[in-house]
């Protein structure tokens, strides 16, 4: 995977490519862009050979049972492991934390969630997956569950302890499917948490662009050793991804890959090395913090791992909020951190972040330091910076997603939705948590916290779409009887 | 006290009543402005703005592409794509004036996804649609997901070319259907054969039916008077167009959608929330501002672009001609996209299809025939290297009969494209299944989806040749015992197929049912 794949003479395009490697292309797009990237765009066919030697590079890389290459985002490798593995009506168990695309991934499947609560630290609002005695309880209530889905790393690397997790799923004949978006390099060195399957799950997804060299929208699936869903993942892969696949995508992350397997240790303990030279000088700096400092918290609080190079910084005790010190940070210092939540925010790292990258942050970190001190005193006193606002529990469910999703719907006032049938999902970000979900009853709790947590005033969501249920209560939900009975199971 | 603030401007020169009409780029314009900044990253994605891309992978396509691919950061410079408000919303706005559309979406994963949102977004679980029979796998999975259930129209055959579902086909199959939702129909076909895009608009508006058109292959239509009329404009309500036809990178396309189904906030907000249910959150920021700024050339003068490309395509088609070869489309040609070429070689097509790629001339292969389509990306040297290479070379085009393998091959393909559907597919794919040997399949209604064996002569990438809930024929059963995997294996059938999704009552006018 060198050079030798660009183009080495001349080809022209009578194929159906619109831009013919370039000669189509306009002005602006190619001076920016750069006449390699069409060029390489020109090598489309045999996509399905190439597919497939990239998924058996991803099952040696990641030594799996099983692996497919994604082009469309882990948000396909949700819907994909869901279309694989369960039929509509089947019971999966899902953490409320979940990424969107699980939510649409249920409403694909028609599926039946059964949502637990996250645990949420109150003073950050960092976000912990539910306790394993929440997952155990569900599992009683619903022993023909299908599956059970975590999040793990989390947005903010906080790793759940799978391997409690996936043997109590699997005594109960329900795989653990993670969605390990943000851990695609948790295989790559011993000193960072163990990924997924190495915990006895199930199958895991994983976001290759978030953290390794790969282009945006690459992705993988991995099956974990003697998994019977080989082949129907990858059909459904073909069937989910178009003909026209980019030999661009491809091209990044076959190199990012090999980038790894060959010098993948050496790459994660330098970026271990500087995450931790930058977790000493935030140390260092008065009224700054790495969350795990201030607050070991939780049920599980012994079994978190954190993901060493995602570091939460609180900076409520500079009398800002996050959001200020984010948006500080990307004004002035022109330093563009992950994500704010309400008195912090988060620190990326990956292994192409430089001593020149963490030294520019540590100097605009100072610089914060010293603006608040400023701010502070224009305003006379130190204010308090509020904190998160308090989860609103989620309405339940009297319809799938999937039926509420496909029912008549209007569109009301916000405040007027209160008592209906929501009929989309609602997830203001941060958090980024779904507050109404399709089938959920809006609740005048979770009503009030949509309008809260918008950005500025007259900024909230102003309308939202309900199921006219009036006419559907009855009608949309999928009779019992038509349901396809578990084999060898007594559905709850 | 830092809110508001935006790097320097992204605001459309062109804007006529802020509505922009169309050379400015928003979205190219943010991206390159944000780039130039000289941003350093604790972002997403991983190889932060390139600064760790794999040397071999910059060899390969440069430092630019690593720099731009970034993703909605803090700051909002970038907008979001599920929730546009910016760059992004004036880029989507931009996309559909220029299409003349109502409204318009960027496509990530082309028209497999382009098939995903269309059928989410405007049909409900047992709604009757009919589609094209001669569909892709995304399609069909498409079908699925939406849990519609599709009568199949057969396409009109020329050739052993795939041809557009003709006016009277859809007509009869209209007429058996009372109450269908939708057509989802291909136009022009794979080899470039264009529509009764007025008989289809006229059938379906007649029958109360949404008309969706599989644009792929003509998306260039609007840009020229020459070109035949495009969907939008003869009255379709929905048109998909992927990658191949405009300056865009593999992978992208777009889904336009006609008034009639953007009627009113309710029936936006269901189709924004289709297209975010099918759409990856962190798009590829490359694609989408390549996007952009070809849409931006294509408003500004995509009439001259296709001007050339039109007199370019006569020219080789002459050629070609004059050389001997059969030769079918082209500028001339009533009811073919006058951009086509289509050379007839016989059982050598695939002999010649290999010579013109040695020589760097990247052509498709449709059957027995050699596909030459002229975009605005393929120079004059272009087509003169192929007259050049094919002027000698009708001799490799026996202009007699197909031969009997061939003819065998296209026999089989008419069978397939009658299909009978005994079931919708989402039933028949979640029913309770049992496999059974190849040979004991006849009759049996199939409960998986199965491509075209890989090769199969005259049969494009990834069509189906069986949906679940299809009726299986003694001809599936002799094309897929060809294949040691099925023979191996054998075919699930339905036992029972799983209970219906009850279409709610009361589906008309509601603001999940968008549209008529």
């Amino acid at each position: 995977m060198t050079a030798a794949l660009a183009s080495r003479r001349t080809q022209y395009s009578l194929d159906q490519v619109g831009h013919g490697g370039g000669p189509g292309v306009s002005g602006p797009a190619l001076a920016v862009i750069g006449e390699r990237y069409f060029r390489a765009d020109l090598r489309g066919h045999d996509v399905r050979r190439r597919l497939r030697r990239l998924d058996r590079l991803l099952t040696e890389a990641y030594a799996t049972g099983g692996s497919v290459c994604l082009v469309h985002g882990s948000s396909s490798g949700n819907h994909l492991l869901f279309l694989a593995h369960c039929r509509p009506g089947d019971r999966v168990i899902i953490p409320r934390n979940v990424h969107k695309s699980v939510l649409a991934a249920a409403i694909l499947s028609g599926v039946r969630p059964v949502f637990l609560e996250p645990q949420v630290e109150p003073r950050l609002g960092l976000i912990f997956s539910p306790p394993l005695a929440s997952f155990a309880a569900a599992l009683e209530a619903a022993p023909a569950a299908r599956a059970v889905v975590v999040t793990s790393p989390t947005y903010d690397g906080i790793c759940a302890d799978i391997r409690p997790l996936a043997d109590l799923a699997r005594r109960r004949g329900a795989p653990l499917l993670v969605d390990e978006a943000h851990g695609p390099h948790l295989h790559f060195h011993p000193d960072l948490p163990p990924d997924a399957l190495a915990q006895g799950a199930g199958a895991s997804v994983q976001s290759s662009h978030k953290v390794l060299a790969a282009l945006g929208q690459t992705a993988a699936v991995h099956l974990a050793r003697g998994s019977a869903l080989g082949r129907a993942v990858e059909e459904l892969r073909d069937w989910l991804t178009t003909p026209d696949v980019s030999p661009v995508l491809l091209l990044s992350l076959e190199a990012a890959l090999r980038q790894m397997m060959r010098s993948g240790e050496e790459l994660w303990s330098r970026a271990l090395g500087r995450a931790h030279r930058l977790r000493r000088a935030i140390r260092g700096i008065g009224g700054l913090a790495p969350w795990e400092d201030e607050v070991p918290w939780g049920q599980d609080q012994a079994r978190w791992a954190v993901d060493p190079c995602k570091i939460t910084v609180r900076v409520d005790e500079l009398g800002v909020s996050g959001a200020e010190a984010a948006l500080y940070l990307d004004r002035v210092w022109r330093v563009s951190v992950e994500l704010y939540g309400a008195r912090s925010f988060l620190v990326m790292l990956s292994a192409a972040n430089t001593d020149e990258h963490i030294d520019r942050l540590l100097r605009g970190l100072a610089a914060l330091v010293r603006w608040s001190g400023r701010a502070r005193r224009g305003c006379g006193t130190a204010r308090p910076v509020p904190g998160p606002l308090p989860l609103p529990r989620l309405g339940p469910l009297q319809l799938t997603p999937r039926e509420a999703f496909f029912a008549p719907k209007r569109l009301v006032p916000l405040r007027a939705a209160v008592g209906c049938l929501s009929g989309e999902i609602v997830a203001p970000y941060p958090p980024g948590i779904p507050i109404l979900i399709p089938g959920g009853l809006v609740t005048a709790e979770a009503v009030a916290y949509i309008q809260e947590s918008a950005p500025a005033p007259g900024e909230a969501l102003e309308a939202l779409l309900v199921v006219d249920d009036a006419r559907v209560r009855d009608d949309a939900r999928v009779p019992d009887d038509a349901r396809v009975p578990l084999e060898g199971s007594a559905d709850a | 006290m830092l809110d508001g603030g935006r790097l320097p401007p992204s605001t459309p020169q062109n804007a006529v009543g802020g509505h922009a009409v169309g050379t400015s780029m928003p979205l190219f314009s943010a991206l390159a402005t944000y780039d130039r900044a000289g941003y350093v990253s604790f972002h997403m994605p991983g190889h932060k703005h390139g600064s760790g891309a794999p040397p071999g992978a910059v060899a390969a396509l440069g430092r630019s592409v690593f720099s731009l691919d970034k993703t909605a950061v803090i700051g909002g410079y970038l907008d979001a794509l599920h929730a546009p408000a910016g760059v992004l919303r004036e880029a989507q706005d931009m996309l559909a004036f220029c299409f003349g559309a109502a409204r318009s979406y960027f496509l990530f994963n082309g028209t497999a996804a382009g098939a995903q949102v269309l059928l989410l977004a405007l049909c409900r679980p047992g709604d009757r649609v009919v589609v094209s029979a001669d569909l892709d796998a995304q399609t069909a999975l498409a079908l699925i997901l939406a849990g519609v259930e599709p009568t199949f129209c057969p396409p009109a055959r020329l050739d052993g070319l795939p041809a557009p579902v003709s006016a009277s086909a859809l007509l009869e199959c209209l007429r058996d259907l009372p109450r269908c939702r939708l057509a989802l129909l291909r136009g022009p076909s794979a080899a470039g054969q264009c529509a009764d895009l007025a008989a289809w608009a006229a059938a379906t508006r007649r029958s109360g039916t949404l008309l969706a058109v599989d644009e792929r292959f003509g998306a260039h239509f609007r840009f020229h008077p020459a070109l035949p009329e495009d969907a939008l404009s003869a009255g379709a309500d929905a048109a998909l167009h992927g990658h191949c036809c405009l300056p865009f990178p593999r992978q992208t396309g777009a889904l336009h959608f006609g008034p009639a189904v953007v009627d009113g906030p309710g029936a936006i907000r269901q189709l924004d929330r289709a297209y975010q249910l099918c759409t990856v959150t962190s798009v590829s920021y490359v694609m989408l501002a390549a996007m952009d700024a070809s849409r931006a050339m294509l408003a500004d003068r995509g009439r001259a672009m296709w001007e050339e490309a039109v007199g370019r395509a006569d020219r080789l088609c002459r050629a070609l001609r004059r050389a001997g070869w059969r030769v079918v489309g082209g500028p001339g040609e009533p009811g073919w996209d006058p951009c086509r070429a289509l050379a007839w070689c016989g059982r050598g097509s695939a002999a010649a299809r290999a010579r013109l790629r040695r020589a760097g001339l990247l052509v498709e292969q449709l059957g027995d025939w050699l596909s030459l389509a002229v975009t605005p990306g393929t120079p004059d040297a272009a087509c003169d290297l192929a007259a050049a290479l094919l002027a000698g070379g009708a001799g490799e085009s026996p202009a007699g009969p197909p031969a009997e393998r061939a003819e065998q091959a296209s026999l089989d393909r008419e069978c397939v494209l009658r299909r009978e559907q005994a079931l919708s597919p989402r039933r028949a794919l979640y029913g309770r299944l049992r496999r059974l040997p190849l040979a004991d399949c006849a009759g049996e209604v199939c409960g998986e989806l199965v491509s075209w064996p890989a090769g199969a002569p005259g049969v494009l990438d990834d069509e189906v040749l069986l949906l679940p809930g299809q009726v299986v024929g003694g001809h599936h059963i002799r094309l897929l015992a060809k294949s040691p995997r099925w023979r191996r294996d054998g075919l699930a059938v339905v036992e029972a197929p799983a209970g219906g999704e009850r279409a709610p009552a009361g589906a008309e006018g509601a603001a999940g049912r968008v549209g008529r």
